[in-house]
Formats: C-alpha cells, structure tokens, sequence
C-alpha cells in the first residue's frame, strides 16, 4: 500500500529537479578543476605555461582544409601550450565571422582575402608593433604586391598567407590553338588582337549553340582590382580614400568586357557561367572547349587534375588594356588576421608569426599543394616542374611591368559584388556604363563615408 | 503548471522574442555588426524606397509567389488525385513523388542546372525531339524566372501528401449522393472533392506563400541573383546586405517590411477564406 509519505509530490519532484539543474548549471560554470602537480610540464613541456587555445577560421575543406590543419599542427609541435582548433567556415566565412563577432564570440585568428573590411570597421588588431618588433618575420620576404592585402589607413592588420602567388593570367588551350592555325610566339598583346584569336577560336553550330568558346572573359570580371590592373588605374586609393569607378578608364573596361559579350550573346556567357557553377575556371567538361580564358595561379594546377589528359595549356599576361605596352599582373593573396575580441593576442600572433616561416608553408604545402608567395619559399619549389604553366604565376611577380596586389578597400565585397552585376548589365546592354558606374562611384563613397565616420 | 512550460517560455523569450525586438530596433540603426549600431530614424526605411535594386527585389519575389504558389497548389492537388485512384504501385508512386523533399536542396539545385542546360540539358534535349528549340533557361533574364517556378514544381511531395489526406477524407456518401443526382465526374470533382479539400488548399497556399516570400537557396546556388538580377529575391538580397555589405540595419529593416507583407497577406487569405473554405462538420 502506497502511502502520503512514499508519493512523490509534484512540489518535491520540482524542488529535486531544480536543485539537480541548478548543481549541472553550476558545474558547467566552474573554473576547470585546478592543475595537478606536473600537469603543465606533461601538457605544454614547458613548466608552468599556461595552456591556450586559439580559434583559427579559414574558408577551404577537402584538402585545402587539411593543409590548414597540418599547419596547425606543426605550429603546436612547436609551441605545445598552445591548441589550435582549426575550422573550416566554408564560403560563407565572412558571415559567419560577423554573427560570432556580433555575439561577441568571434574566433582568435581568421584568413580572409583581405583585411580592410574588417579593419575599417574597428574589428581587426594592428600588428605594426609586433612586426617591428618580432625576429621572425620579414616583410622584404614578402612580394610587394600581396602586402598592399594587410593595408588600412597606414597600418598593417593581419600577414599574407596561404594562396599567394598570381591571380591573373591569360590562359590559352594549345591544342585549339594550334588546330587554328595561331602563332604562339605572336600572342595577343591588346583587346583587338585578343578579339581576333577568340573569333579564329569560336565555333558555332547552326543552331546557335556554342561548341568552341573563343575567349571565356569571365575570370578577368571576377575582381575589379583585375580590371584595375589591366586599365592602369587603381579602382580604390586606399591613400586618398576615393573611388575611380566614375573614370574614362572602368567605362572602357566595361566596353571591352560587352565587347566579348556580344561575340556569342550575353545569354550564351551568362549560361556558361551557370554550367561552371560558379567557378571562373572551365569546368573539366568544359575545358576542352574554351580556346582562351582567364584565371589564377590555381589554373594549371586545376586543369592538371581535371582536364582532359591530352590537353595542354598555355599562359601569358593579359593584355594591357591602357595601351602602354605593360604586361598587367594581379596578385592577390589570402590574408591571416587577428580578431579584436581574442582573448589571446600575443598567442595569435606567434601564429601569426610562423605562418611566415618556410616551415610551415612547405608543410601547407606538403598536405594541401597550397603556394605561398614568400620570396624564399617561392625559391624553395622547382615550379616549373609542378605544373606546366605555374612557372608563369611566380615569374609574373618579377617579369610583370605592372603588377598590383587588391586593393585596401573597406567596402571590397559591395564594390566586388556590384561591379560583377554591372559587367553583365552592361554585357546584356541594360545599363548604360557611364550612369552605372556613376550610380556605383556614389554608393560606395556614401558607404566609405559611413566607415570613416565611425 | 508554469513551472513545467518554464523553460519553454525562457526558450521562447530569449531566443525568439528577444531577437525579434533586437531586429526591430537594428532597423532603426546603422549597424555593421562590428561597431555598436547608430541610431538613424527611419532612414533605413525611406532609402529602401529609393533602392532600384530593393525594389526590383520586390518585383522578382512577387513574381514568383503568384506564379509559383498557385502553380504548386495546382499541381500537388492534380498529383494527389491522380495518387488517390486505384492505381497499381499506387504507394512506390506516392514515395516516389517525396522524394525530393528529403533530398538536400543544393543537391536538387545542382540537378536542376544540369537539366536546364540550354546546350546539353535534358530538357532542350527533350524539346528537340519535338523539334522545339529550347531557351537559355538560367542564362536569359527572360526565362530565369520561369526556370526556377518550374523547379519549385519538383517540391510539392509535402503538399501532396496533405492533399492525398484530404482526398481520403471526403466521405464516398457524398459521391453516391451526386452520382445519384446524375452528376458526371467533372461535376463530382468540381462540386464535391474541391469543396471537401479546401482547408488543405488553404493550408498549402498560406505555407506555399510564407515560403515563396522567403525563397532564397534555389537562386542563390542556381544564379546567384542573376543574370543581371533578373532572381535576385527579396531574401537574397536582405542576406547580401546584413551579412556581405555590412548593413545589417538596412536588412532588417527589409525583414520587417518582409513580416508585414507575409502577416497582410495571410491575413487577408483568413478573411476570404470563411467565403471559399468548407470544413467539415460545419453546419
């Protein structure tokens, strides 16, 4: 027989309940149980020092992310007191970094493209004192080019790492090439010339389909800083803090770019972007039917692995579009930075620090077939021998005649975003180039404005 | 009792009714999300009006909410009916028109780009074989619309279901009943199972709108807004700007425009429903 005494009340059953919450709430918030003797030394090796850990984001997986992971690794085998967790944030790391930095939980360390979207905007710390100051890091190691990537308002925010040689090149399929009867030693120095091999390279069926693709513009569409370059005039002055959009020189870009529009219609390009899902590289089914194209030091690399084993691939500069007779070259990089918020700085930077050894890059290297752009590392590969045709983004550095890096431009993914959609605007012959460049000049000032007030 | 929906409720305050307010205070501010936000009036609001490419955001998602809800609703109650005969592997058909539903949407998405391929997609290739010569489906600002309400015609397996329960509801009483009255089976259609049905039809067009209002993953792993905008949704355009442009005030102040449209809408849809919907048991 149950009696008053044996049932469980519901006010007991919520006063046991809630105490049990309350005892795990506590536990979970407790300081960790305080090291036991030896603790360290086993841990760290180095008696005593305390244990961190440091958050570090990157956008690539599969192999990229493995590279990242191994550089992780090497750094804590030398520094065991420090954990790196390393996190693939995918595509969407910018995103993602902005939510954690809003919930005021943004990891330590993060590698974007560049550093002045976050900077301008009073989320990044400086490392002018730590790069002064520090033994390790070289800044003449560096191209010239890919430090412009760290710049805001005349300081450094953040080191090159990862991906750093050229971003643009002119790609040219020789088998086509050759099927068409073009002269390799003549290659195509201006845009009228580039017109003249991509019409001796397209093949069109009767039905209007496109089987041979002469000139795939889009990989020089991708950035405006690849337009800057090749017009010979910077799309941002990150000294003056203005905007070149509303110049002679974009309105011409944007006529060449609807010059290669109009050669197979905008919907044909605007459909062959669809089908490459994104990626300004052919994709492997498409890579034997492009004749020229555009694209970075990942190009051979990439056609290497997926192309058609039979073809081969040229490369050389773009053509200069401001008819000095330059050979243009962008070269972009991936930037390592260290989040205002990290409750680790001086930790962040030491891996900050060895991100710029040859140590760690050969092991990036090694794991992802990722190139750092540093001058000894550069020196360190056989580049010629990796991939035929990578010979070209490495020289490019030094044979370039104008050779820029991306611009310190706090607005970057706006100016990059609309400018893409302007060029096929444009391409597609809505919009007229000076009034879209205009409307484009006015949007960004209004947005830099916002970032120099604050 | 309130100590049992507690956490519930603390659930419910913390992690919705609280980002609610904080979104609705951000769209009177300035905020990058990086730097406190600045209070701006309704600044955010009054510039909306004056963004070509805001408002051509609008116009694309009404586009596809008029085009694609009732088309859906059509076609999920055509499939459901078609599912309701007594038809052989009547129930490896009704699984087979699920399952899209349980494929991941990238996935989906990636498959729709193959078949739209104008130059060696599937469906060209079938319109070929009548002798049609198939449009640029996601490459003409023309036909990117059209591409994308036509793959959202793949989704409609949830719907499907909801009207294959309906359907199975609708007493065979009122069938003899008009069968008797000599009604044919357009008029059986007509005048007994759409009657009987119309709460499910009222269920899938207020969801199919909520949805449609809000659609963003087919267009922005399909065309990423483009070309030259012509799929640039409302919420993919909201998503730019809070988290790509560092506007986040700006896009909320666009997610509060968005809420009031979707809570008149289905408002109005509840108003007019006491003139078409029929439920059961009503006297």
């Amino acid at each position: 027989m149950r009696t008053q005494d044996q049932r469980l009340s519901r006010r007991t059953f919520l006063k046991v309940t809630g105490m049990g919450v309350t005892i795990a709430a506590a536990a979970a918030c407790a300081p960790a149980a305080a090291p036991q003797a030896g603790d360290d030394e086993t841990a760290s090796g180095q008696p005593g020092a305390e244990q961190i850990d440091l958050d570090y984001w990157y956008i690539w997986g599969g192999g990229g992310g493995e590279g990242q992971v191994a550089g992780c690794d090497l750094f804590t085998e030398h520094n065991p007191h420090i954990t790196m967790h390393p996190l693939t944030a995918g595509g969407v790391i910018l995103d993602k970094t902005l939510a954690a930095f809003a919930a005021g939980d943004p990891p330590d360390l993060v590698d974007l493209i560049l550093c002045a979207p976050l900077a301008g905007r009073g989320a990044l710390i400086a490392v002018d004192d730590y790069i002064e100051s520090s033994s390790v890091v070289d800044l003449e190691n560096y191209q010239p080019a890919h430090l412009e990537a760290v710049n805001w308002a005349g300081e450094r925010w953040g080191l090159p790492a990862n991906e750093g040689l050229g971003w643009l090149g002119l790609a040219r399929n020789r088998n086509l090439v050759q099927e068409a009867g073009l002269d390799e030693d003549a290659l195509p120095t201006d845009f009228e010339e580039l017109h003249a091999w991509a019409g001796a390279l397209e093949e069109i069926d009767d039905d209007g389909n496109v089987q041979v693709l002469g000139m795939d513009i889009r990989g020089i569409l991708t950035y405006p800083d690849c337009w800057s370059v090749v017009m010979g005039k910077r799309y941002f002055d990150g000294e003056t803090f203005e905007y070149n959009f509303d110049s002679d020189e974009f309105a011409e870009a944007l006529q060449i770019s609807k010059s290669f529009y109009d050669r197979v219609g905008a919907e044909k390009i605007a459909e062959f972007k669809a089908a490459q899902e994104g990626q300004p590289i052919p994709s492997p089914s498409a890579a034997g039917k492009v004749g020229l194209f555009t694209g970075g030091s990942w190009t051979p690399g990439s056609l290497a692995l997926n192309a058609r084993e039979d073809l081969e691939f040229g490369f050389s500069f773009v053509p200069d579009g401001a008819g000095e007779g330059k050979s243009p070259f962008f070269a972009g990089t991936h930037t390592a930075m260290i989040l205002n918020g990290s409750e680790n700085v001086d930790a962040a930077w030491q891996f900050l620090e060895f991100t710029s050894t040859d140590e760690y890059n050969r092991r990036v290297y090694d794991v992802s077939g990722f190139i750092m752009g540093t001058k000894s590392f550069i020196e360190s590969l056989d580049m010629s021998s990796l991939y035929p045709g990578l010979d070209f983004y490495t020289t490019g550095l030094s044979e370039g005649t104008r050779v820029w890096g991306i611009a310190s431009d706090p607005n970057w993914y706006l100016a990059w975003d609309e400018f893409l959609a302007l060029e096929e605007e444009v391409g597609f012959g809505t919009t007229d180039p000076g009034e879209g460049l205009q409307i484009l000049q006015e949007k960004l000032t209004t947005e830099l404005a916002k970032v120099l007030d604050a | 009792m309130l100590a049992f929906i507690s956490p519930w409720i603390l659930g419910f305050l913390g992690f919705f009714v609280y980002p609610l307010l904080l979104s609705l205070y951000y769209s009177f501010t300035e905020y990058n999300l990086l730097q406190p936000p600045k209070f701006v009036g309704l600044t955010n609001y009054v510039n909306l009006t004056e963004d070509s490419h805001y408002l051509n955001a609008v116009g694309n998602t009404l586009y596809f909410v008029v085009f694609s809800v009732p088309l859906g609703v059509l076609t999920a109650f055509i499939i459901a009916f078609l599912l309701n005969q007594q038809l052989r592997l009547r129930v490896l058909l009704r699984m087979i028109f699920y399952i899209p539903i349980v494929v991941p949407i990238s996935a989906t998405a990636i498959l729709w780009m193959w078949i739209f391929n104008s130059n060696w997609g599937l469906l060209n290739n079938l319109l070929a074989l009548i002798g049609i010569q198939g449009p640029s489906w996601l490459g003409s600002p023309t036909w990117s619309k059209p591409s994308l309400v036509i793959m959202q015609l793949w989704l409609v397996g949830g719907s499907v279901l909801i009207f294959l329960a309906a359907l199975q509801d609708v007493p065979r009483a009122l069938y003899d009943a008009a069968m008797v009255d000599g009604a044919n089976a357009v008029r059986r259609v007509w005048h007994v199972t759409i009657p009987m049905v119309t709460p499910a039809i009222l269920f899938s067009l207020l969801t199919g709108l909520i949805a449609a209002f809000q659609t963003f993953a087919n267009a922005w792993i399909m065309t990423g807004g483009g070309p030259i905008r012509s799929t640039e949704f409302y919420v993919l355009y909201l998503y730019e700007n809070g988290f790509r442009f560092f506007r986040m005030g700006y896009a909320s102040s666009m997610a509060w425009i968005l809420f009031g449209a979707v809570v008149v809408v289905t408002v109005i849809l509840f108003r007019t429903s006491a003139r078409w919907v029929y439920y059961g048991g009503e006297g």
